[in-house]
């Protein structure tokens, strides 16, 4: 009887990645200063926000331009139901995401129905739709938006600390989370139903479900992500919330790092960052330079800057590849 | 018992054009039934009814005695029925023990170990033992042959599906493929569809030639060949008779 090795070989380290990863950042609020945590909330959020576009992009196969929907989904909901109802809003954060994807649910079924750029496009039609909507009632806050309200009476260390682990939590999740359930009985229906839905269906694969498991979840992601984000921020409105540029924001992020890969958004997102850092002071020129930092990038490695560098270096941290019968001894 | 497979009085039409006419024809546990025809003739609509991927209009379609008609593609797969795809299509991105494994997880019904053991032993029948971690994407002709294969037995089937798996090989390469079917052939009940006819003939027990979605001969392979309407609508075609028999 051939033997063979579902795993991978290294999810020790994977695993020792991860406790050392949670033990850095629970420590962070204790030794990094008040300005400095703000930015980093801000950086966990966009890469969340990033690797749930990554995941469905990458990993379910479903490409969507409207990722924007549950980033500005998320914060309505905690912000309209935290202010009416006094509820903490901390507690409501766990159901934004059952919010943005039960909304992904009501969604699936019609939206499923398009395929390829039309399913890309009718999610952010969506998107501007429920944009257009929250503008006009002044319930919601109209088009000036809704303050954070619930925090208001808080410890502000304790906000800014709170909404840090928050964030940190996700970050962690998606990258963690999403290495786990690409190596699980899941993840590898996922793979297949995104290589070929005809063969997924041929192997025992239901691809309808498979496909609303897919985008439910990342579209749940993206909304505590997005929920999160804008506690940071304590206001939200329409137009920064439902805005396209996040959807820019996201692919650069995943196209430059590498789409389909646990490390691409991490490259990509400390790229993003330090290119703002660099050239805040420029104005549109750049948003220029990122547009054009993405199509060379298309152009020259079309797997992103991971993909060349796995490639060159036959190295992944996050090896997600079942290994078979025959190398899985030989290998490092 | 009942046979594995029996096509009861199938119909199938896309508009005027008739893919599948009143057909009918079963198979039995260790059986292999060739289905031959020309291009277009409604082969590859025949078994996409039988796999479930489009609806027969008309006709039941049994397995082991019960009605699958109007079950989906993935629950047909969970009942026995294993299908290869004409144009092979991998499962680009995985390995191709990966693609083994899927089948072997989902159709097949098997969990962790179990799974990747069964999948493994697959790839060792097959002939792929070698290229087990490489993508399929990447992988020869032959060798997306044989995945097409092995991904089909690992879903331990009782009912395999053979779409013109023979197309585009060698002569050589085929009959590593003839052999490898010819060895399972016991163990299950085979449909094969094929245009190469010396292949199927040297598997098959029966062979059903259809034209214009309709059955115009059927019987053993020799017979079938030798069929009057057989060679009249294979004029034109290389018609391989000294094989077969």
């Amino acid at each position: 009887m051939t033997r063979a090795s579902i795993s991978s070989p290294k999810p020790a380290l994977v695993a020792a990645a991860a406790a050392l990863s949670t033990i850095c950042l629970a420590l962070a609020p204790f030794v990094v200063r008040e300005g400095d945590l703000r930015l980093m909330i801000e950086i966990f959020a966009v890469f969340t926000f990033a690797q749930s576009w990554n995941f469905l992009a990458g990993y379910v196969g479903l490409m969507s331009f409207g990722q924007q929907l549950f980033i500005g989904l998320g914060a309505y909901f905690v912000f309209l139901i935290s202010g009416k109802a006094g509820i903490n809003p901390f507690l409501l954060l766990p159901l934004s995401f059952v919010f943005c994807a039960a909304f992904a649910a009501v969604c699936a079924p019609f939206v499923f129905r398009l395929r390829d750029a039309y399913f890309a496009i009718s999610i952010w039609v969506i998107a501007e739709v429920v944009r257009m909507f929250i503008s006009q009632k002044d319930w919601l806050g109209s088009v000036s938006g809704l303050p954070l309200v619930a925090t208001r009476g808080m410890d502000r260390t304790v906000v800014a600390n709170t909404t840090f682990y928050f964030v940190a939590a996700l970050a962690l999740i998606s990258v963690f989370g999403l290495y786990a359930l690409s190596r699980s009985r899941m993840g590898l229906a996922l793979a297949a139903v995104r290589d070929n839905e005809g063969s997924a269906a041929a192997v025992g694969i239901n691809v309808w479900w498979t496909r609303f498991f897919g985008f439910v979840l990342g579209s749940g992601l993206a909304g505590i992500a997005g929920a999160t984000y804008y506690m940071s921020v304590f206001h939200v409105e329409p137009g920064g919330a439902f805005d396209p540029n996040w959807m820019v924001i996201m692919l650069f992020i995943v196209i430059i790092g590498g789409v389909g890969t646990i490390e691409g958004p991490i490259i990509g997102t400390t790229i993003y960052f330090l290119f703002r850092a660099w050239f805040a002071g420029t104005g549109n020129l750049y948003l220029m330079l990122l547009g054009a930092a993405a199509v060379v990038t298309m152009l020259v490695a079309p797997k992103g800057i991971w993909g060349v560098l796995r490639s060159r270096l036959g190295f992944e941290l996050f090896g997600t590849r079942r290994l078979g019968p025959t190398n899985h001894r030989s290998s490092p | 018992m009942p046979p594995v497979l029996q096509a009861d009085r199938l119909s199938r039409r896309f508009g005027q054009i008739v893919v599948a006419d009143e057909l009918s024809f079963s198979v039995d546990h260790g059986q292999c039934l060739g289905i031959i025809g020309p291009n277009g003739a409604g082969k590859t609509s025949v078994f996409n009814m039988l796999a479930g991927v489009i609806r027969a209009q008309s006709g039941h379609i049994l397995l082991n005695g019960a009605d699958v008609t109007t079950k989906a593609q993935h629950e047909r797969t969970r009942l026995g029925i294993g299908r290869t795809y004409q144009v092979p299509q991998p499962f680009g991105q995985l390995t191709a023990f990966e693609n083994v494994l899927t089948a072997a997880s989902f159709g097949g019904g098997r969990r962790g170990q179990d799974a990747a053991d069964h999948a493994a032993s697959i790839l060792d029948r097959t002939g792929l033992s070698k290229r087990s971690d490489m993508p399929a994407g990447a992988l020869p002709l032959l060798d997306r042959k044989r995945l097409e294969l092995a991904r089909a037995l690992a879903l331990s089937p009782r009912l395999l599906l053979l779409d013109e798996i023979a197309g585009g090989l060698t002569e050589a390469e085929v009959n590593v493929l003839v052999d490898l079917i010819a060895a399972i052939k016991p163990t299950l009940a085979i449909v094969w569809i094929e245009h190469v006819t010396h292949a199927v003939s040297a598997v098959a027990d029966n062979v059903v030639a259809i034209n214009f979605g309709k059955k115009i001969a059927e019987g053993t392979p020799a017979a079938v060949m030798a069929d009057a309407a057989v060679q009249e609508v294979y004029m034109g075609a290389v018609m391989d008779v000294a094989a077969v028999g």
